[in-house]
């Protein structure tokens, strides 16, 4: 899965009225064109001014001071992630195109989400305090054989793992807790044996 | 005996199957995708799953997703449903390879009744008449114009591969089908990869007619009459009916007594819908069969008292049928309108949106089978269907009276429905004499029916 790297934030305020072609020059060109250059640098923020608009792109990396405390979600009658209730049900193709991104600004954490319905494996060597990167596998769902891998969805600290060995899991589901560096610093995930 | 079923479909339908596994004591599980979370059957499931993210071939049309949610979540069988996976053999297969039922047709009867010119052959081997055509592909040009000449003017050439009215043209003399040939194998290759024609009667004027059956594994069928479909509009059923108001019982008797005799020699297995065409002269044609409970299933349910999902069960556990042809008894006339999130002024465009308030009609004689909910989002990614409504009488007439009686009872606000055609329909002088086939809609135009009738308010 394809890390979404930036969240962009457009200004309050309303476009001016007609003003469609620059929207859609906004979503077409613009947009696409402060992401590819936010991700090519080491910035954490980038914004623009021009002709009353105002766009701001902030990096999704996960910010310190963590907190724990979202509930778990089992497999039958699960319910949405206080992230996912938050963006109501029009944001829930968003939350399916990047699963594991935090959807809120003030989101601390992240979470490894399961891609498939199955059985889940963790990496054997990743433990708790391991530090990832975004795109490092941290284990498996079994799907009628074939395994498919459970992606970090951002640089971070493995926490809890929110899912036990062998558990049936459904799509969508928060197996791996990440919570930030304290220093920023990353390692990489040890090699899986075999 | 069943003890777990994985309902693999969503809407509307999903809540239909989940009702009749409480009725027969078997546990629900229902399997929706990232867009179905907040939906009725997910809420009153014994248990729910969410197998993928909203786009269909991920999750409602994955069936690696389907089959691991149902084991993973210990159920025996899977209902399918309507459309997604519902006949689709290789899945029928995978889940019997999994040691899983596929309620319906077993995977090998699927596949015999797939291909539909295969399934034309093979009927019209059992005494079901086909819309004349070719016998065989048309080798040329010359062997097009010999067997047009044989069928009679005017004709439509079809490609042998895929669908959609790609490659299809209807031509009225021998002059426009030698200009079309060339244009529709032009067409057929770019589309399907293969440019073998055939030609069919044309047939105008028709009326869409379908007959409900059901067949057990040991060769016991029944039918269970027929319904008319006729209100359509592009080849999409809004308004059926049974009995059809084109046929007489006697015409009826005989198509439907044809229609199961067919389908139980062929090998047909669970429940099942032949659909034919019927021209003016009361000539009936074979076109398709379906292998799968309907949309339109509750008309037949109303007039029979049968449950159809109920009887897919049973007939995929294996059970006999348990009853014969003088065990079903039809009474009285019954009508389903569609309600769909769509606008009708706007060439039927499908809406999607927040319901803000939603009441359903009652009564004797009334059945609403729908998933709507106040604050229910309907999600842009399916079809268009709100819910079906279903008005029993014990002739059209009434039925037709109490059908006006209930829509405008019916309270559905925040998006654009096609309640009000339904409305018009209703007050149709076309459709109340029941003389109409599948052009009426082509005929009278959809504006008609959305300015020539004032909007009954709902009454807050």
């Amino acid at each position: 899965m394809a890390d979404r790297p930036a969240r962009r934030t457009p200004a309050p305020a309303a476009p001016p009225a007609g003003d469609a072609a620059a929207v859609g020059r906004l979503a077409d060109e613009v947009l696409p064109a402060l992401i590819a250059r936010l991700e090519a640098s080491t910035l954490g923020e980038l914004e623009i001014r021009r002709n009353g608009w105002r766009v701001r792109l902030r990096r999704s990396t996960l910010d310190t001071g963590s907190t724990d405390g979202t509930a778990r979600r089992g497999t039958g009658r699960s319910r949405a992630t206080a992230d996912q209730a938050a963006t109501g049900g029009r944001s829930a193709p968003l939350a399916a195109v990047g699963p594991g991104l935090p959807s809120k600004g003030a989101d601390r954490r992240a979470a490894a989400l399961s891609p498939a319905v199955g059985y889940f494996s963790p990496l054997g060597s990743l433990t708790a305090g391991v530090a990832v990167r975004s795109g490092d596998v941290l284990g498996h769902v079994d799907v009628l054989g074939v395994r498919q891998d459970v992606v970090a969805p951002a640089d971070g600290v493995v926490g809890r793992y929110l899912a036990e060995a062998g558990e049936a899991v459904e799509y969508g589901q928060e197996l791996v807790r990440l919570e930030a560096g304290r220093d920023g610093s990353v390692a990489a995930v040890p090699a899986e044996a075999g | 005996m069943f003890e777990r079923i994985l309902i693999a479909n969503r809407g509307e339908i999903a809540l239909r199957i989940l009702r009749t596994c409480r009725r027969l004591g078997i546990g629900a599980v229902v399997a929706y995708s990232e867009a179905d979370r907040d939906t009725r059957a997910v809420q009153l499931a014994d248990e729910a799953i969410c197998v993928g993210p909203a786009e269909a071939k991920r999750s409602y049309l994955s069936a690696p997703a389907i089959l691991s949610a149902a084991i993973v979540t210990g159920c025996d069988a899977i209902h399918p449903g309507y459309g997604f996976l519902s006949e689709d053999d290789t899945f029928a297969e995978m889940t019997r390879a999994h040691g899983l039922t596929f309620i319906g047709p077993p995977a090998e009867v699927l596949e015999r009744f797939a291909s539909k010119a295969g399934t034309r052959h093979l009927l019209a081997s059992h005494g079901l008449p086909t819309v004349p055509g070719s016998a065989e592909m048309l080798r040329d040009d010359a062997d097009a114009l010999v067997e047009a000449e044989r069928i009679g003017y005017p004709v439509l050439i079809k490609p042998s591969a895929g669908g959609g009215g790609r490659g299809m043209r209807m031509v009225r003399s021998p002059r426009e089908l030698e200009q079309a040939l060339t244009v529709c194998r032009s067409e057929a290759r770019a589309a399907f990869g293969d440019d073998s024609l055939y030609l069919e009667k044309w047939l105008e004027e028709t009326r869409h007619v379908e007959v409900q059956v059901i067949v057990d594994r040991y060769g016991h069928g029944v039918h269970v009459g027929e319904r008319d479909c006729s209100v359509q509009r592009r080849h999409q059923k809004l308004v059926e009916e049974s009995p059809s108001p084109a046929l007489t019982p006697e015409a009826s008797a005989d198509l439907c007594r044809a229609a199961v005799e067919a389908v139980v020699a062929a090998g047909y297995e669970n429940v099942g819908t032949l659909e034919f065409l019927v021209d003016q002269s009361g000539q009936a044609y074979f076109i398709e069969i379906n292998c799968r409970i309907q949309v339109e299933h509750p008309v037949t349910e109303m007039r029979s008292g049968l449950d159809f999902v109920a009887e897919q069960i049973r007939i995929a556990a294996g059970e006999p049928l348990g009853y014969s042809q003088a065990d079903v008894v039809l009474r009285g006339h019954a009508v389903e309108f569609r309600i769909n999130a769509e606008d009708v002024a706007h060439d039927f465009r499908p809406q999607a949106g927040e319901v803000q308030r939603y009441l359903a009609p009652g009564g004797p004689g009334v059945r609403m089978d729908s998933h709507l909910y106040p604050a229910y989002e309907v999600p842009p990614f399916y079809d268009s269907l709100l819910g079906k409504l279903v008005v029993w009488g014990p002739d059209r007439s009434s039925a037709l009276a109490r059908a006006r009686g209930v829509l405008d009872e019916v309270v559905l606000e925040g998006l654009i429905t096609n309640l009000d055609f339904h409305r018009a329909l209703l007050r149709n002088e076309t459709f109340i004499e029941g003389a109409f086939t599948t052009n009426l809609l082509d005929r009278i135009g959809s504006a008609a029916f959305v300015s020539s009738v004032a909007r009954p308010q709902a009454v807050g």
